[in-house]
């Protein structure tokens, strides 16, 4: 990411917690967002991504740690003194303005004269494609115009740093998916340091630079989405992100054992552990083929798709679920309780006690 | 233009079920008439009974419109205050994390909830001659009770929730999302009230006001306790029609009630008025966008 090289810091929270009553929302979170960069904020409800992002925005104060926005300390600062255009989950729009008035509303507060506000107003209209929707309110339109319409009216002031709280979390899968993209080519083009809230991975991975993975109120995992998805720092990570088969491994000697299969486990401390491998990190084979393979038995097929999915009974009683190519899946003539070998390719081990 | 027509499902009833319902349409329209038709035609025929002009002389009499005058002032007083007091009492319930704001909430259901009656007993306790504040009145020379002051306290103590509650229910159905937007988009607080929060509550405003002031001029049991009834004094208009009927002057009692009957189909007009206005912005609004 060539923006990540400038260097320039301009989110930094360090040490932020923050307790509802009994329930602590944030512990102890340190983040960093360079300029220009998008982030999503990934997990599940109650992991504290929506309070993190009230609290940069100065919706919500923290209750101990500080947040610096662009080299400023920010503690205490309003949210009209941020420069932060925060897009709302049910967007917010104001239901007695027009689609006119709400854009131009942060423009009209900062005494913009109106041939300027105009001007940036019909600026933004044509680049969201909201053209002919000027007159209306926002009861008159689809969710899809509304979410576009809240985007328009965040950065109508060209703000350093946008904050989007569950953007497509209230529109339909179709819409999602465009919308989504279209989000992707938008940061792109504007280059606004975007941070956003949401609890579906795939949204996550595919639209973010760098995926923050939360839970409990803690950050597990800051990386690349390829970083967090091939090499998941723990098993809240591994499991959050995609469908994952576990096996029970036996630990000797830095070699964790899963049926005859010996592994290297280099990092294991405890005796036993578990071995966690996604559906399409594994190979079927001829029974028999190899004599370490983990011997199954075929339970389902379902070949609709581009993958063939199945699912099978190891003779060690559990159930895996493994993707393979429609090749190999005609070549080996896979069918119900045909005897085969299971072989993974790739390895996440954890320590047992990690759950 | 998006389609505005629904299909609605239309039931076709056999013909048992039909006689049904047209029992039930009749027993509903007559028993609405009965008691709110009859009564209403009744106020109006007996006003003028005896001819328009003296219809009008007994709206002439002097202490009719004293009487009136007082009610207007007592009203008046009512609607400005409870409606400062409403808009913060329920911005208080709603916005913030004052403990106690639930209480707040209960208690707003306290006059509506306590016999009018009971209401002036409170006050004389608290402002008469026997009362708690006794010592702290006389040393500042202020009569509460049998008074103007008293008719006040009285008619603002009765009409207390209505604006509360108007507004306090949209400003939950509303939600504070549209409040933070603004002030992530810049707006100060002042701003934030006077650009977001009050169109958003204006018409539950407006409506309180009507209904406090429909209450407030039909007040009798409180304001009949701690006014003392004194005539051409401290004498609201319901007391005088009260007063006027128990003696015999039917015709002036009726010519009385009839301002006080207006001011009530004026409150029920008031809220269609306001329920179809906020319909037809929208419809003007698609209208405009059809012709560009």
């Amino acid at each position: 990411m060539s923006t990540t090289a400038v260097g320039v810091t301009d989110i930094a929270i360090r040490g932020v917690s923050r307790a509802f009553g009994e329930f602590k929302a944030l512990r102890d979170v340190d983040l960093e967002v360079a300029s220009g960069e998008l982030v999503a904020l990934l997990g599940p409800s109650g992991s504290g991504k929506t309070t993190l992002l009230r609290i940069i925005a100065g919706l919500e104060k923290q209750d101990a740690g500080s947040v610096m926005i662009a080299g400023q300390e920010s503690t205490g600062l309003a949210s009209r003194s941020r420069d932060i255009g925060f897009v709302f989950q049910h967007y917010a729009l104001f239901k007695h303005m027009s689609v006119r008035q709400n854009i131009g509303f942060a423009l009209k507060m900062r005494k913009t004269p109106k041939a300027r506000i105009d001007a940036r107003v019909d600026e933004l209209i044509s680049l969201f494609r909201l053209d002919g929707l000027t007159a209306r309110y926002p009861d008159e339109l689809s969710g899809g115009q509304r979410q576009r319409v809240a985007l328009a009216r965040a950065l109508a002031f060209e703000p350093r740093i946008l904050l989007l709280d569950e953007p497509f979390g209230a529109l339909d899968a179709r819409v999602r998916q465009e919308l989504r993209r279209w989000l992707r080519r938008l940061h792109d083009d504007i280059g606004v340091t975007t941070v956003f809230v949401t609890h579906d991975q795939e949204e996550a991975l595919e639209v973010a630079d760098r995926v923050v993975v939360m839970n409990e109120g803690r950050i597990e995992q800051i990386g690349t989405p390829e970083e967090v998805f091939s090499n998941p720092a723990n098993v809240f990570v591994m499991k959050f992100l995609g469908n994952v088969n576990v096996f029970h491994a036996r630990v000797e000697h830095g070699k964790a054992s899963v049926g005859g299969l010996a592994i290297e486990a280099p990092g294991s401390t405890s005796d036993s552990a578990r071995a966690y491998i996604r559906p399409h990190e594994m190979d079927i084979h001829r029974a028999g083929q190899h004599a370490d393979d983990i011997p199954a038995t075929v339970a389902f097929v379902n070949p609709v798709g581009a993958n063939v999915k199945v699912e099978l009974l190891t003779d060690a009683g559990d159930v895996v679920f493994v993707e393979i190519t429609r090749g190999s899946y005609l070549e080996l003539g896979l069918e119900r309780d045909m005897a085969v070998g299971l072989r993974p390719r790739v390895f996440n081990i954890f320590d047992d006690y990690s759950i | 233009m998006r389609d505005m027509t629904e299909a609605i499902p239309r039931t076709h009833p056999r013909n048992g079920s039909r006689h049904a319902r047209r029992a039930t349409i009749a027993i509903a329209v007559s028993w609405i008439l009965l008691v709110l038709g009859a009564p209403l035609t009744l106020v109006f025929v007996t006003a003028f009974g005896e001819g328009a002009g003296a219809f009008f002389s007994a709206l002439s009499d002097s202490e009719f419109l004293h009487a009136a005058l007082l009610t207007m002032i007592a009203a008046l007083c009512a609607v400005a205050f409870n409606t400062v007091f409403g808009v913060l009492a329920a911005w208080t319930v709603a916005r913030t994390r004052l403990p106690g704001r639930r209480l707040i909430s209960m208690l707003l259901d306290l006059p509506v909830a306590v016999s009018p009656v009971v209401a002036g007993l409170m006050f004389l306790l608290l402002f008469g001659r026997q009362g708690w504040f006794v010592s702290v009145l006389e040393r500042i020379d202020v009569q509460i009770v049998f008074a103007l002051p008293g008719i006040v306290i009285a008619t603002i103590f009765v009409t207390m929730p209505f604006v509360a509650k108007e507004v306090l229910a949209v400003l939950q159905e509303t939600g504070v999302a549209q409040e933070e937007a603004a002030a992530t988009l810049g707006a100060s607080s002042w701003q934030v009230f006077t650009r977001i929060v009050v169109p958003n509550i204006r018409w539950a405003v407006f409506y309180g006001i009507v209904l406090t002031a429909a209450r407030a001029i039909g007040e009798f049991g409180a304001v009949s306790v701690l006014s003392g009834n004194l005539i051409g004094k401290t004498q609201t208009l319901p007391l005088f029609i009260e007063r006027a009927y128990v003696n015999y002057e039917t015709t002036l009692a009726f010519a009385a009630a009839v301002p006080l009957t207006m001011f009530a189909l004026f409150t029920i007009a008031a809220h269609k008025l306001i329920v179809w206005l906020s319909a037809r912005r929208r419809t003007l609004n698609l209208a405009e966008e059809a012709t560009l």
